[in-house]
C-alpha cells in the first residue's frame, strides 16, 4: 500500500510537471505581448521595453522558464499584472467562493440524479422513464452557459424571486442569520444552472447502469434469497453500481470546474473560475499560470482520490 | 421434509414478437427426499420452469397451472407472503455459474446472512454462527464468510453457492447446472456434495443439467424437456436403459458412441477394440520427429487487476508452461489434457511461437523456433498451424467460406489467382469431412451450423498442407451429436495427410479416442506422458488416475467415488515446492514436499513424474 | 463651439430616436457642481451582461453606464421607468492605408476611396444610428474639431471622377487600371479583427470591400485575432522597411485634446513597432504636429490642431468612418440630476467628468437631498490605487474619490477650473539652457482629505516629485518632461517642466496625500483600500478629496461610497 501510494505520488507529479510545462509554452506561444493589452498602446516602445524587463519578459525563455519551476515549487506565482496582488492570495480568497457553489452544486447534482436514476431504473418503460429520461437528454443536449440564462431571466426577471449576481446583496443585511440566508439565496440560481445541466447525465448514467445489473445473474440470485425490492434495489444493485459512479463523480469534477468559469462569469460570482477567465482575457501570465496550476493540482487529486476511492468500494481491485 | 406437485405448468413469454411458450403442460411429482434430473439442450425451458418454482421469472414471464407444495398452491398466494413463507425459506435454488450468481461486491458471509436475514429475526451473532454452520456443511472453512467471490476458485465459489442456498435450511432445492463451468474433478465433488446433503436433510432436490450422466448419479427419477415439453419422465434406471421417446434415445446413443464412450473405471469396453486408437502403428511410433520441444518455459509476469494501468504495476510471476519436454513424430496424434489453468493452451501456443518462450528450445523440421528470425518464421508458418477452441470467434463473419479458407493461401502468397486457389480450398474442406464443399464456398459463417464451422476452421488449417496442427478445444464448443463428425474429419485428414496433431483438451475420453499419445499436464508440467491405450489401461500418476475416477458414466450401476485428488490448484504465481500435486495428493510424503519430481521413464514408452509411481498403480488397481 | 455641423445630425437622430423610442431624452442642463446630494453610492459589479441587463430593469441599479449591447439599448428605450442618454464620444474608427505601398501612395486614389464611403448609411445599418459618422481626424466633441475646407463628404461621382481623371479608368472586367503601371490593379487586403472579437469591425470592414470592389477597386478582407493584426501592423520590416497590408480597420480612444494627431501620424513615429503604422511622411504635417505637441499657449495649441487637420484632410492617411458614442441609462423613476458631458457621456467616465456624481440625487428624497444610489460597475477594479490602475473600471471608482485640478466644461469641454481655480503660464531655462513650461496654480480654498488633513501646494509637489521619482507607467504623461515645483504658500505652486508645452497644464496633478503616501515605497503593491487610516477610525488609506469617501470594497460584489461631508464645493 506505502509502495503503491509512492508510485502514484510519483506519477501525480511527473503529470504536473508537463502540465506546467506545457502551460508555460502554450502562454508564450500566444500572439501578441502581455504588454500590449496590459498597457494602454499609447506607450512609447522604449516604455514597453522598460515594462518587458521589469516583469522578467525579454530574459531567453530557458531562464523564464527555470525562474518559473522555482516559483512554482515555492508557490509563487508572482503577482498579478492587473491587481498587483500575489496571485496565491487571490486565487485562495477566490476557493471559498468556488468551494461553496462548485460543492454545493455538486452534491445536490449527484444526489438527485442517482435518485431519479434509481427511480427510473426501477420503473424503466413507465411514463416517468419516458417523461424524465427525455428531459435528461433535452437538457444534456443544451449548452451549460444557456441553461444558466434561461434561469437568470426566468427566476431573476419574469419570476423575480432569485437575486442573480454575485454571492451577498449589496450591501448584505446584518446579523449571522440574515447573511446565510441572503448567501444562500443567491446561490441558488447559479447552483441551479449547474445542477439542471449536470443532473440529466448522473441520472441516465445510474439509470443505465442499474438496468444493466438489474439483468445480472446475482440480482435474480438476491431475488430468489426473497429478498425485499427495495433490498435488492439498493442493497445489490446500486452497491455494485457504486464503483463506476464513484469513478465518475471523481472524474467529472474537473468537468464542473470548467464550467465554474462560465457559471461564474454569469452570475457574477469571485471564484476561481472567473480569475482564470479575466486572467487570459488580459493576457496575465502570472494568474493565467497560478489558476491553471491550481486546477491541474485539483484535476489531479481528484484522480488520486477517485484511485482511492475506487478501491474503497470495490474489492475486486488489489492493491499490494 | 415437502413434497413438490406440478400439474398442468406453463410458462410464457410476451415479448415484442409475440408469445413464446417456454414450458408446456410440465406435470410431475417430486416426493419428499427424493431427486428429479430434468435434461435438455439449451433452450428446451428448463429454466424457465425453475424459475417458474421460485416465482421469480422476468415481468414479460406469466405462468398458469398449479405448484403446490405441500398442499398450498404457491401461485394463488400473494407476493410478499410467498417471498417471506416460501422463497428460500423452502424453496432454494443453486444458480449455475456462481461467478455471476453471487455479488461480486458484497462478502460471501454477507450474501448469506441477508437471506436469512429476509425470513428469520436473529441476532448478528446467530446469523453469523448459522453463515459459519452452511459453509461448513459444504466444506469451505468459516473465514469464507469474510471472503468475495472473485477471491475464491470456482470450485469454492459453487460450494459459497450451495451453502447460500441452504441458508434457511429449505425442503426443496432446485440445482440449476450446478456443476456446468466446472472442470471434471471438481464436477464430482460438487455431485457427491449435494448428494451428501440430500440425505442429511431429506432435502428433495431438482437438478437441472444438459448432461444425463450428472444426473444419472444423483437423481431417483429423470425428466428429459425437449421444446417446453416432458418428452420422457419416469424412474433413472427404466430411462437409461430403456428410453421410449427418440430423443431420449437419441441423447443417450451420444453417451454410447464409441469416441465418447465414458471410460468408467478403466474398465475397457468391448467396442473399444475396433476405435482406432489400436491401430497404433509401429512406423507412427518410430517415425520420423517433426517437433522437438527441450525445457519449454513460458513465465508470464501478470499484472495484479487493477483498474487502471500505472507504469511500474505489481508484478506477478505465472509460470504457465514450466520446463516440458515433448516431441511429436510426423502422422502422429498427441493429445494434451489437464484441468483448465494447467498450461496446456500456452503451452500449444508457445509451440507454435504464437507466444515468445521464456526458456528452452523448439524444434520443429530441425530449426529451432525459439530462435528464428521473424521473417524465417513467417516462412515457415505454412507448416505449422492452429485451430482454436470457439468455431464463433475465429471465422470472420464477413469473409465468405472460399476467402476464409483461401485467406492462408493469400496470406502465404500461394497461386496467382483465386480460381487457382478455389481447387485447393475445395480439396481441404472435402479432407475436413465436409460432404458437398462446393455448394458451400459462397456461404458466410453465420450461415453454417457449429459442426461446419468447426470443419470450416479445420480446413482454413490444412488447406496449405501443414506438417503439424495445433487443435486448442476444437470440440468443447459443440454439442454432443456434431462432435463424431468434426473428429472423424479431423481423423481423416490426419491420416491422409501425414499430419502432426497436437490435441489440446480438458475431455479425457475423446483423447482416448483420438490420440496416439497423450500427455497430462499440471500447473505447467507434463506429469505423465504415454501411448493413450497405456494411459487408460495403466494410469500411473495419482493425477492422471483421478482425471479418469472423474469421468462420469451413465451406466447408474456405476457409483461415483470421491476423487482421491480433492481441492483446488494452488496459486500458480506461488507453485508449492516439490510435487506440484502434493497439497492434493493422498500419497504424498516427505519427498513429495521437497523434491520435484522428473518425467522419467516407468515401462516402454510410458513415462511418469512420480515418486511413488508404482505404489500408486498398486493403490488404484487394488480400489477398482 | 461643439456641435456644429453634426448638431443638426444629432437633434435629427434623437430626435428620431425619441418618436420611435419614446424614452430617449435629454438630461436636465442644470449643472451647478455644488454637491453632491446622495448620501451613499454603491457599485454593485455584475460581470455579465444579461445580470446587468437584469439588474437595471429589477432596480437592483439605478445607473447603467456605457450600455453597448443594442438589444439592450431598444429595450431600455421602450421602458418608460428608464432614460438613456446618448452623448458622442471622443473616439474614432477609421480604415487607414498603408501609404508607403503603391498604388496606396497615390493621394488621389486614397481621397477618391474616401469619397466612396457612405458614413451614414454605415451608421445606421450596422449601428442602429448609435454612433455618430465622423469625416475628420477630430471629432466634433473636441474642443479642438476644425471644419477643414479638404474634409472627403461622401460623393460617389466626384470619386468616380477623379479615378478616371487619374487614369485609374476601367478594364473590360471592371477592374481599373493603375495608370503607372497600366495593368489592373492588385487585389488590395483589408486587415479586421475577427467577426468573433468585433463583429462590427468585421462588418464594417466587409461592407466597405464591397464598396470598393463595386467601384473597381479589388479589395479582399483578411481577419486576423486581434493580438495578430496587432503585430502584423506594428511590424516594419528591418531590412525593406515594409508593413505587410493595404488597409486595416481599427478604433482608437481619443483625448479632449487631440495629441493623437501627433502620436499616429508624426514622421518619427514610423519605425518598427511605433504607432505611425500608415507610414505619414510629410514635412510639413511633421512641422504643425509638433507645434500641437508642444504649443506655448492654448491659442496655439488651437492653431496648431487646426492647421495640422487641414493638412491631414489633404492627405488622407485615414478614411475616418464613426465615432462611439456614450450610450448610458438612469432609472428616472428614482434618479435625476444626470449631467451629459460631451465626449464622457453622463456616467461613462467619473474621473474625466465629475459632474453627474455631483448633480446627480433621488426622485425620492425631500430637497432632492440624501438617499442611496446603485451605479453600475461592470468588472472588479484591479487595485483602487491610482499609480497602478490600468482599466476603466478603476477609474470610475477614483473619479468619485478624487478630484483634479483643472476639469472640463461639460457642454463645450472647454478648460472648466477646479481644485486651482487660476493658472499662469510662462517659460524657464533649464539647467541645459533649453526652455521649458513653469505653471503657476491657485489652488481652491477650504479643500480637505477626506481624513480632515487640508490638501494644499505641498501635496501637488510632493505628487509631482513622487510621480518623477517611481514612474508610474500609466502616468507617463505627467512625469515625464516635469523638473520640480517651488512652493510659494499653501495654496500657490509652480510647476516646473522641461520642455514648453500648454498640455502639462493638464499633466499636472495632485492627488497623492502626502501624509498618507510619503511612506509608500513600493507603490506597485500598495493596496490602499486594505490598509486602516492611520488615526481616523472608518477609513482607509484610500484617501482622495473628490465627493465621496471610499468606505468598501468586497471584492466581486460591491465597493461603497458615502458623501465627503466636508466637499470643498458643498460648503461654498
Amino acid at each position: 500500500m506505502r509502495t503503491y501510494f509512492l508510485r502514484r505520488l510519483f506519477v501525480l507529479l511527473g503529470s504536473l510537471f508537463v502540465i506546467v510545462t506545457v502551460n508555460f509554452v502554450l502562454f508564450r506561444l500566444m500572439p501578441g505581448s502581455p504588454v500590449d493589452t496590459v498597457i494602454s498602446p499609447d506607450f512609447t516602445p522604449e516604455m514597453k521595453a522598460l515594462l518587458m524587463e521589469r516583469y522578467g519578459l525579454n530574459e531567453p525563455y530557458y531562464i523564464q522558464y527555470g525562474l518559473y519551476l522555482k516559483n512554482l515549487i515555492s508557490l509563487n506565482f508572482g503577482r498579478s499584472f492587473q491587481t498587483r496582488l500575489p496571485v496565491w492570495d487571490e486565487l485562495l480568497s477566490r476557493l471559498p467562493n468556488t468551494l461553496l457553489l462548485l460543492g454545493s452544486s455538486f452534491l445536490i447534482m449527484v444526489v438527485t440524479g442517482v435518485a431519479l436514476g434509481i427511480f427510473v431504473a426501477s420503473r424503466r418503460g413507465s411514463r416517468w422513464d419516458t417523461v424524465l429520461t427525455g428531459s435528461a437528454v433535452f437538457f444534456g443536449a443544451m449548452p451549460g452557459f444557456f441553461i444558466a440564462l434561461l434561469l437568470l431571466l426566468v427566476f431573476g426577471y419574469y419570476i423575480d424571486v432569485f437575486p442573480v449576481h454575485g454571492t451577498m446583496s449589496a450591501p448584505p443585511p446584518t446579523g449571522f442569520w440574515p447573511r446565510v440566508y441572503d448567501r444562500l439565496l443567491h446561490l441558488v440560481l447559479p447552483v441551479a444552472s449547474i445542477v439542471v445541466s449536470g443532473v440529466g447525465s448522473w441520472m441516465m448514467y445510474t439509470r443505465n447502469h442499474l438496468v444493466t445489473t438489474l439483468a445480472a445473474d446475482f440480482i435474480r440470485t438476491a431475488q430468489a434469497k426473497g429478498l425485499s425490492k427495495r433490498r435488492v434495489l439498493y442493497g445489490h444493485a446500486l452497491r455494485s453500481s457504486l464503483p463506476p459512479l464513484v469513478t465518475l463523480f471523481f472524474l467529472s469534477l474537473p468537468n464542473i470546474i470548467t464550467g465554474a468559469v462560465v457559471i461564474e462569469s454569469i452570475f457574477s460570482i469571485q471564484g476561481i473560475g472567473r480569475y482564470l477567465l479575466q486572467a487570459t482575457l488580459r493576457q496575465d501570465y502570472p494568474a493565467i499560470e497560478g489558476a491553471f496550476f491550481f486546477i491541474a493540482v485539483a484535476v489531479l487529486l481528484c484522480n488520486l482520490l477517485a484511485d482511492f476511492v475506487y478501491r474503497l468500494v470495490d474489492p475486486r481491485i488489489e492493491v499490494r | 421434509m415437502a413434497e413438490l406437485r406440478v400439474e398442468q405448468l406453463n410458462v410464457v413469454y410476451h415479448t415484442d414478437d409475440g408469445a413464446i411458450q417456454a414450458v408446456e403442460n410440465v406435470s410431475f411429482h417430486l416426493a419428499p427426499g427424493r431427486a428429479l434430473g430434468i435434461v435438455g439442450e439449451s433452450g428446451c425451458g428448463k429454466s424457465s420452469l425453475a424459475s417458474a418454482l421460485l416465482r421469480i421469472l422476468p415481468p414479460e414471464g406469466s405462468v398458469s397451472g398449479r405448484i403446490y407444495v405441500d398442499d398450498t398452491d404457491i401461485l394463488q398466494i400473494d407476493e410478499n407472503a410467498f417471498r417471506t413463507q416460501f422463497r428460500w425459506s423452502r424453496v432454494a435454488m443453486v444458480f449455475q455459474g456462481a461467478m455471476n450468481a453471487l455479488n461480486p461486491v458484497i462478502r460471501i458471509g454477507q450474501q448469506i446472512a441477508e437471506a436469512i436475514w429476509a425470513h428469520e429475526r436473529v441476532t448478528k451473532t446467530a446469523a453469523r454462527q448459522r453463515v459459519e454452520h452452511v459453509l461448513q456443511l459444504v466444506g469451505l472453512a468459516p473465514e469464507t464468510a469474510h471472503r468475495y467471490p472473485h477471491e475464491l476458485s470456482g470450485g469454492m465459489r459453487q460450494r459459497a453457492m450451495i451453502a447460500l442456498a441452504l441458508a434457511c435450511y429449505p425442503e426443496i432445492l432446485i440445482a440449476d447446472e450446478p456443476t456446468t463451468a466446472l472442470d471434471t474433478l471438481m464436477q464430482v465433488q460438487i455431485l457427491l456434495e449435494l448428494n451428501r446433503l440430500r440425505r442429511q436433510f431429506g432435502l428433495s432436490l431438482i437438478l437441472i443439467s444438459h448432461d444425463l450422466s450428472v444426473v444419472a448419479h444423483t437423481c431417483d427419477e429423470i425428466a428429459v424437456m425437449s421444446e417446453g415439453r416432458f418428452v420422457e419422465y419416469g424412474p433413472t434406471d427404466e430411462v437409461l436403459r430403456r428410453p421410449a421417446h427418440p430423443y431420449t434415445q437419441a441423447l443417450v446413443r451420444t453417451y454410447s458412441e464409441p469416441h465418447t464412450v465414458k471410460v468408467g473405471k478403466g474398465r475397457a469396453s468391448p467396442t473399444d477394440a475396433a476405435a482406432p486408437t489400436v491401430s497404433t502403428t509401429d512406423d507412427r511410433r518410430d517415425g520420423e520427429i517433426i517437433l522437438e520441444v527441450k525445457g519449454l518455459h513460458k513465465h508470464y509476469s501478470q499484472r495484479r487487476r487493477s483498474r487502471r494501468r500505472w507504469p511500474g504495476g505489481v508484478h506477478a510471476l505465472v509460470r504457465a508452461v514450466d520446463g516440458v519436454d515433448l516431441t511429436i513424430r510426423r502422422g502422429e496424434i498427441v493429445g494434451l489434457v489437464g484441468e483448465s489453468g494447467c498450461g496446456k493452451t500456452t503451452l500449444g501456443r508457445t509451440i507454435l511461437r504464437l507466444e515468445e518462450p521464456t526458456a528452452g528450445s523448439i524444434m520443429f523440421q530441425g530449426i529451432d523456433l525459439a530462435r528464428v528470425s521473424t521473417a524465417e518464421l513467417r516462412r515457415l508458418r505454412r507448416h505449422m498451424q492452429i485451430m482454436y477452441q470457439d468455431p464463433f470467434g475465429s471465422l470472420n463473419p464477413r469473409l465468405s467460406v472460399l476467402e476464409t479458407v483461401a485467406e492462408p493461401l493469400h496470406i502465404q502468397g500461394w497461386g496467382r489467382s483465386m480460381a487457382e486457389r478455389k481447387s485447393r480450398v475445395v480439396q481441404a474442406l472435402a479432407d475436413a469431412g465436409i460432404k458437398q464443399p462446393e455448394s458451400l464456398l459462397q456461404r458466410y459463417p453465420g450461415e453454417l451450423s457449429g459442426g461446419q464451422r468447426q470443419r470450416v476452421a479445420l480446413a482454413r488449417a490444412l488447406v496449405l498442407n501443414p506438417v503439424l496442427l495445433v487443435a486448442d478445444e476444437p470440440l468443447s464448443m459443440l454439442d454432443a451429436s456434431l462432435r463424431a463428425d468434426v473428429i472423424r474429419g479431423m481423423m481423416q485428414s490426419v491420416r491422409r495427410r501425414s499430419l502432426s496433431l497436437l490435441f489440446i483438451t480438458h475431455d479425457l475420453s475423446s483423447a482416448r479416442y483420438v490420440c496416439d499419445r497423450i500427455a497430462v499436464m499440471y500447473m505447467g508440467k507434463i506429469v505423465e506422458l504415454a501411448p493413450a491405450a497405456s494411459l487408460f489401461e495403466r494410469p500411473l500418476h495419482p493425477y492422471t488416475q483421478a482425471l479418469l475416477d472423474a469421468v462420469l458414466s451413465i451406466d447408474p450401476g456405476v457409483n461415483m467415488l470421491p476423487p482421491r485428488i480433492a481441492g483446488d490448484v494452488a496459486d500458480h504465481s506461488a507453485p508449492p515446492a516439490g510435487c506440484r500435486l502434493h497439497p492434493r495428493c493422498p500419497l504424498a510424503t516427505e519427498r513429495c514436499r521437497h523434491s520435484a519430481p522428473g518425467l522419467e521413464m516407468f515401462e516402454a514408452n510410458h513415462a511418469v513424474a512420480c515418486h511413488h509411481g508404482a505404489e500408486a498403480w498398486t493403490t488404484y488397481a487394488l480400489r477398482r | 463651439m461643439i456641435l456644429r455641423k453634426w448638431l443638426t445630425v444629432l437633434l435629427m437622430i434623437t430626435f428620431m430616436l425619441c418618436m420611435s423610442m419614446g424614452a430617449l431624452s435629454a438630461a436636465d442642463g442644470a449643472w451647478d457642481g455644488n454637491g453632491p446630494y446622495v448620501d451613499e453610492i454603491i457599485m454593485p459589479i455584475i460581470t455579465d451582461s444579461e445580470a446587468r441587463y437584469l439588474a437595471l430593469l429589477r432596480g437592483e441599479i439605478d445607473i447603467y453606464p456605457d450600455v453597448n449591447r443594442p438589444s439592450d439599448i431598444r429595450s431600455f428605450a421602450a421602458d418608460p421607468r428608464i432614460d438613456l442618454t446618448m452623448t458622442p464620444g471622443l473616439h474614432m474608427f477609421y480604415m487607414g492605408f498603408n501609404l508607403q505601398r503603391e498604388p496606396l501612395d497615390d493621394p488621389v486614389l486614397r481621397r477618391a476611396m474616401a469619397h466612396l464611403v457612405d458614413r451614414e448609411s454605415l451608421v445606421f445599418s450596422v449601428f442602429d444610428g448609435y454612433v455618430f459618422p465622423l469625416a475628420e481626424a477630430v471629432p466634433e466633441s473636441s474642443p479642438f474639431y476644425h471644419r477643414t475646407a479638404h474634409v472627403a463628404e461622401y460623393d460617389p461621382q466626384l470619386a468616380e471622377r477623379l479615378l478616371n481623371e487619374a487614369g485609374y479608368v476601367r478594364g473590360e472586367d471592371g477592374i481599373r487600371v493603375d495608370p503607372r503601371t497600366s495593368k489592373p490593379l492588385r487585389t488590395l487586403t483589408l486587415i479586421t479583427p475577427t467577426y468573433e472579437e468585433s463583429p462590427t469591425s468585421a462588418e464594417v470592414a466587409v461592407r466597405l470591400a464591397q464598396t470598393f470592389q463595386n467601384a473597381g477597386i479589388p479589395v479582399a478582407v483578411v481577419s486576423l485575432e486581434f493580438n495578430t493584426m496587432v503585430e502584423r501592423l506594428l511590424r516594419k520590416d528591418p531590412v525593406t522597411g515594409e508593413r505587410d497590408f493595404d488597409l486595416f480597420v481599427s478604433g482608437w480612444g481619443l483625448a479632449r485634446y487631440p495629441l493623437h494627431l501627433y502620436t499616429l501620424f508624426h514622421s518619427s513615429f514610423d519605425v518598427n513597432g511605433g504607432n505611425n503604422v500608415t507610414g505619414l511622411r510629410d514635412a510639413a504635417y511633421d512641422a504643425a504636429a509638433e507645434k500641437l505637441w508642444r504649443p506655448r499657449t492654448l491659442e496655439q495649441a488651437y492653431e496648431a490642431a487646426a492647421e495640422a487637420q487641414e493638412i491631414w484632410a489633404a492627405l488622407q492617411p485615414y478614411i475616418p468612418i464613426y465615432s462611439l458614442t456614450y450610450i448610458d441609462a438612469f432609472r428616472s423613476d428614482r434618479v435625476t440630476g444626470y449631467v451629459e458631458h460631451v465626449g464622457y457621456g453622463a456616467a461613462s467616465n467619473p474621473l474625466a467628468s465629475p459632474w453627474t456624481a455631483l448633480n446627480i440625487r433621488r426622485v425620492d428624497q425631500p430637497e432632492g437631498r440624501g438617499g442611496s444610489i446603485r451605479w453600475l460597475l461592470f468588472d472588479d477594479p484591479g487595485t483602487l490605487n491610482i499609480l497602478a490602475s490600468y482599466t476603466a473600471f478603476e477609474d470610475q471608482v477614483l473619479g468619485l474619490i478624487y478630484d483634479s485640478l483643472i476639469t472640463a466644461n461639460p457642454e463645450t469641454n472647454e478648460d472648466y477650473p477646479w481644485l486651482a481655480t487660476s493658472w499662469v503660464i510662462d517659460t524657464w531655462t533649464t539647467e541645459s539652457g533649453e526652455e521649458g513650461s513653469v505653471i503657476t496654480y491657485q489652488l481652491a480654498e477650504g479643500v480637505t482629505w477626506h481624513d480632515g488633513v487640508p490638501f494644499t501646494a505641498y501635496d501637488v509637489k510632493f505628487t509631482m516629485d513622487y510621480l518623477k521619482e517611481k514612474k508610474p507607467p500609466n502616468l507617463q504623461a505627467v512625469w515625464q518632461d516635469y523638473s520640480h515645483s517651488i512652493v510659494h504658500d499653501d495654496l500657490t505652486v509652480s510647476v516646473y517642466y522641461n520642455t514648453v508645452s500648454y498640455w502639462h497644464t493638464y499633466a499636472t496633478g495632485g492627488f497623492l496625500a502626502e501624509h498618507i503616501w510619503s511612506d509608500v515605497d513600493d507603490y506597485e503593491s500598495f493596496q490602499p483600500w486594505r490598509e486602516p487610516h492611520p488615526e481616523v477610525e472608518g477609513l482607509t488609506k484610500l484617501i482622495g478629496h473628490g465627493p465621496f469617501v471610499f468606505k468598501e470594497w468586497v471584492p466581486g460584489e460591491y465597493i461603497r461610497l458615502v458623501r465627503n461631508e466636508s466637499y470643498w464645493r458643498s460648503q461654498g
